[in-house]
């Protein structure tokens, strides 16, 4: 994919907050929260490419594919659109800017596929009108015209042309996202988002639509920012794929780039975790504690720093990667937890604990270390003294305070520091693995494929 | 055993077999009967309903008085020439003269047979039959002309609130619960004395307070259906809010609406009667049923009253059949709208 034109479509720090308790008299009080469900996103769509955008559920990435039409109104930033006139000129606009009739107009350039084909059509009309609709808001097409247009599109998505006298509900999931489809189609658009199309379908079905998607942009020559909330899917009609967290970009790379050679610790794991048909692969299923943290109050510096198994422990603490990982974990847990059992609750992998006497240190100390991996004694002399205080703090008192403590010492940078997406050898990363500062040299994710040499 | 992906491929994703394979649906041409729309449905639903039968017919044979029971004169030009009432329903004395009604115990029945009065004569010897049949004109158009009047307005006022939500939907909802906080019969007697007694007074004084409740319940339907992606489809077809709400939102959310109408144009005729009862809906000597159950108040409470039972017991009767008629209609259409309530979704299954 070496497209050297001027992308089609530029998003800019493009963000959309929430307000939350947005009574009046909460807002009087102070008492609303924002949530920050798309923070600050940049990202570019070049003509006829595929862009998926991944993540887990509340990552923002619904918010993000409405917001780049306005179909809800983003916070801040830009999102330019540029069409190619017949002349060879291009026409330059924001879309953030525009009056809402300009945007009524550009929307037979812009559309959008949804994700549930049962909510996305309207019950109280007939299959002809869905698709026709559009056709009758920018007067394109009328009468007998319009009947006509409407059953190619019908044909086009592999419907039969009978079927423009039918109602939605008369059809399957998968006839209902052609029927999304044809609708989207009618503008004859040239961007067209789709919003997980194919989440909402069974598996057999959910290959003819990507099929059906990969054959229309090859006939009318589309761009696609396609939304999915699993790698595997983008994969394979991915030019590029984007892996977003929490309202941001983590990474962006090309599709061949990313899947060999992820660079972001989340990436890496959503890699990980893509089921394999081959019984004799062994590759490590990377599984990432606890859930998406709430976009409200997210958490400081580096969003996934709450998850991430690859967190930076700070410089002058000599103790193992994946130690400092369960202690700040400890951390994290003992902030929101309110009292000892809830902490050994969070922290826990399911299985029963045994029983142990709440006020005894010794005991509290044993449970503790052993549902958070916590070795019975850290090398280094200040951590393990921390850490047992802390540890003493719970039996005296509740979880915050042990917190407190081990805030003293289990600081990592990527609590406090909020990086930026920056050009790798292969990807856009936002990773501080990845800057000056701690970049080791190597890359710190090896190849899934393994042949590191490409690396070099 | 090794950790590179991609030594074994499955090979589904653009095998052809899957393309072929493709079922477009479960429905052959044979299957192709129901194409009728969701109204027609409704109504094929009420029709094998015998209480809705009943109902309809009842209210049928109104409509029909209405109309015909008298001739319709519009700007001095006769438009419907038909009378069927026997009498005229002002005329007075009928049977009988003034000195006959003078005595309590008159019969109007003493000269001639049973039928040429059937429903009896009132205080001033005007025909009871003539008179509850030409009040159809009076309660049961009232009734049909507030709804109307205040459903499309409710629709289009709640709709607007509850579609666009926000600020307006504060401040449009507030009016409504001001509105609310009259007692609705009270405010439409304000209304009359501001006004004055009459059929057009009336029917503002009902839609003045008649149209908050379809306001408040469609918006509150349409909160809900507005969460439908259809509704953000349309916005990204670049549909105006006018058509937007117009051609998806409300069409979705009109049904609860439509009972509740039904339903309550009962009690908007009751309420007319009410107030006619009141002395307060029409002038003295309409023959709008309240209102001559009013002017019979004396004679009922009189002396040997009872034995001119027949004057309020008509009225009263009419207005009971017809009210009855509506809420059975209004039943109907409840269960017939409910009986599809799943419509769409669970028709279809997913997938496939
Ligand atoms: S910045 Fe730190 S926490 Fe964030 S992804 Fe990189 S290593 Fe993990």
């Amino acid at each position: 994919m070496s497209r050297t034109t001027q992308p089609i479509l530029e998003v800019d720090g493009l963000k959309k907050y929430y307000e939350t308790g947005g009574s009046f008299v909460d807002s009087l009080l102070g008492r609303s929260n924002t949530v920050k469900a798309v923070d600050g996103v940049d990202l570019t769509l070049q003509p006829g490419e595929t862009l998926g955008v991944v993540g887990e559920s509340g990552c923002g990435k619904t918010t993000l594919g409405r917001a780049l039409l306005r179909l809800i109104e983003p916070t801040e930033g830009s999102v330019t659109s540029r069409q190619r006139n017949d002349d060879g000129t291009v026409d330059e606009l924001d879309l953030t800017e525009l009056s809402s009739s300009r945007l009524r107009d550009l929307r037979t350039d812009l559309q959008y596929i949804f994700q549930d084909p049962f909510s996305s059509l309207n019950p109280r009309m007939t299959v002809g009108d869905i698709v026709g609709e559009p056709l009758d808001i920018h007067n394109i097409a009328s009468g007998e015209e319009r009947t006509q247009r409407v059953e190619e599109l019908l044909d086009t998505v592999g419907l039969n042309r009978s079927h423009a006298y039918r109602y939605p509900h008369e059809f399957s999931g998968g006839q209902r996202q052609r029927i999304g489809i044809a609708r989207a189609l009618a503008v004859d658009p040239e961007v067209i988002i789709c919003d997980e199309p194919v989440s909402a379908l069974d598996v057999s079905v959910q290959a003819q639509i990507l099929n059906l998607l990969s054959n229309l942009q090859e006939e009318f020559d589309l761009s696609y920012i396609f939304i999915a909330h699993d790698l595997s899917v983008v994969e394979h009609i991915s030019d590029r794929v984007a892996v977003m967290y929490l309202g941001e970009i983590a990474e962006v790379g090309t599709t061949d780039e990313l899947f060999t050679a992820p660079r972001h610790p989340y990436t890496e794991a959503l890699l990980s975790v893509i089921p394999e048909p081959d019984p004799g692969w062994e590759g490590n299923k990377i599984l990432l504690d606890g859930e998406v943290p709430s976009a409200i109050n997210p958490p400081s510096g580096c969003r996934f720093h709450t998850r991430c198994h690859r967190v930076i422990p700070p410089e002058d603490l000599s103790i193992e990667q994946e130690t400092f990982r369960s202690v700040l974990t400890l951390k994290l847990y003992a902030r929101q937890a309110e009292s000892t059992t809830e902490l050994v609750t969070l922290g826990g992998t399911g299985q029963l604990q045994e029983e142990y006497d709440e006020t005894d240190p010794v005991a509290v100390d044993r449970v503790i270390r052993d549902t958070y991996e916590i070795p019975s004694q850290l090398p280094d002399t200040t951590a393990e003294e921390t850490v047992s205080t802390s540890i003493e703090r719970l039996v005296e008192a509740e979880p915050p305070a042990a917190a407190e403590k081990l805030d003293e010492v289990f600081v990592s940078p990527c609590e406090k520091q909020r990086p930026e997406l920056e050009q790798t050898a292969e990807t856009q990363v936002s990773c501080l693995l990845y800057t000056d500062e701690y970049n080791t040299g190597q890359p710190v994710v090896t190849d899934q494929t393994g042949d590191a040499a490409a690396d070099d | 055993m090794s950790t590179k992906r991609g030594r074994i491929t499955i090979d589904g994703f653009d095998a052809d077999v899957v393309e072929q394979r493709e079922e477009l649906s479960d429905w052959s041409e044979d299957k192709d009967t129901n194409l009728e729309s969701r109204w027609r449905r409704v109504a094929r639903e009420i029709r094998r309903d015998r209480l809705a039968l009943i109902g309809g017919t009842v209210v049928f044979v109104m409509l029909l008085l209405a109309i015909f029971s008298q001739p319709i004169k519009a700007f001095g030009v006769t438009i419907q020439p038909i009378s069927i009432t026997p009498y005229d329903p002002g005329q007075q004395f009928v049977a009988g003269t003034t000195e006959n009604y003078a005595d309590p115990s008159f019969l109007p029945w003493s000269e001639g047979s049973l039928l040429d009065y059937p429903f009896g004569t009132d205080t001033l010897g005007r025909d009871v039959f003539s008179r509850v049949m030409a009040g159809t004109r009076y309660s049961v158009t009232i009734g049909l002309i507030v709804t109307a009047i205040s459903g499309t307005f409710g629709v289009i006022y709640g709709g607007i609130s509850g579609y666009f939500g926000g600020k307006v939907d504060g401040v449009l909802m507030r009016f409504v619960d001001m509105i609310f906080a009259f007692p609705g019969l009270v405010l439409a007697i304000v209304i009359l004395a501001l006004l004055g007694k009459g059929y057009w007074p009336l029917v503002l004084a009902f839609t003045a307070t008649g149209w908050a409740g379809y306001a408040r319940l469609i918006r509150g339907e349409i909160l809900k259906v507005k969460q439908n992606e259809y509704v953000l489809a349309a916005k990204a077809l670049g549909a105006r809010d006018r058509r937007v709400l117009f051609r998806h939102v409300v069409p979705n959310s009109i049904a609860p609406v439509i009972v509740q109408a039904t339903l309550s144009i009962g009690t908007v005729v009751i309420g007319v009667a009410a107030l006619g009862f009141l002395g307060l809906g029409f002038p003295p000597g309409t023959p709008e049923w309240g209102t001559m159950i009013n002017a019979e108040q004396g004679t009922v409470l009189s002396a040997r009253g009872w034995v001119r039972w027949w004057v309020t017991v008509f009225p009263g009767l009419m207005l009971f059949l017809f009210v009855m008629a509506m809420n059975m209609i209004g039943d109907a259409i409840n269960d017939a709208l409910d009986a599809q309530g799943g419509e769409g979704i669970d028709a279809a299954g997913g997938g496939g």
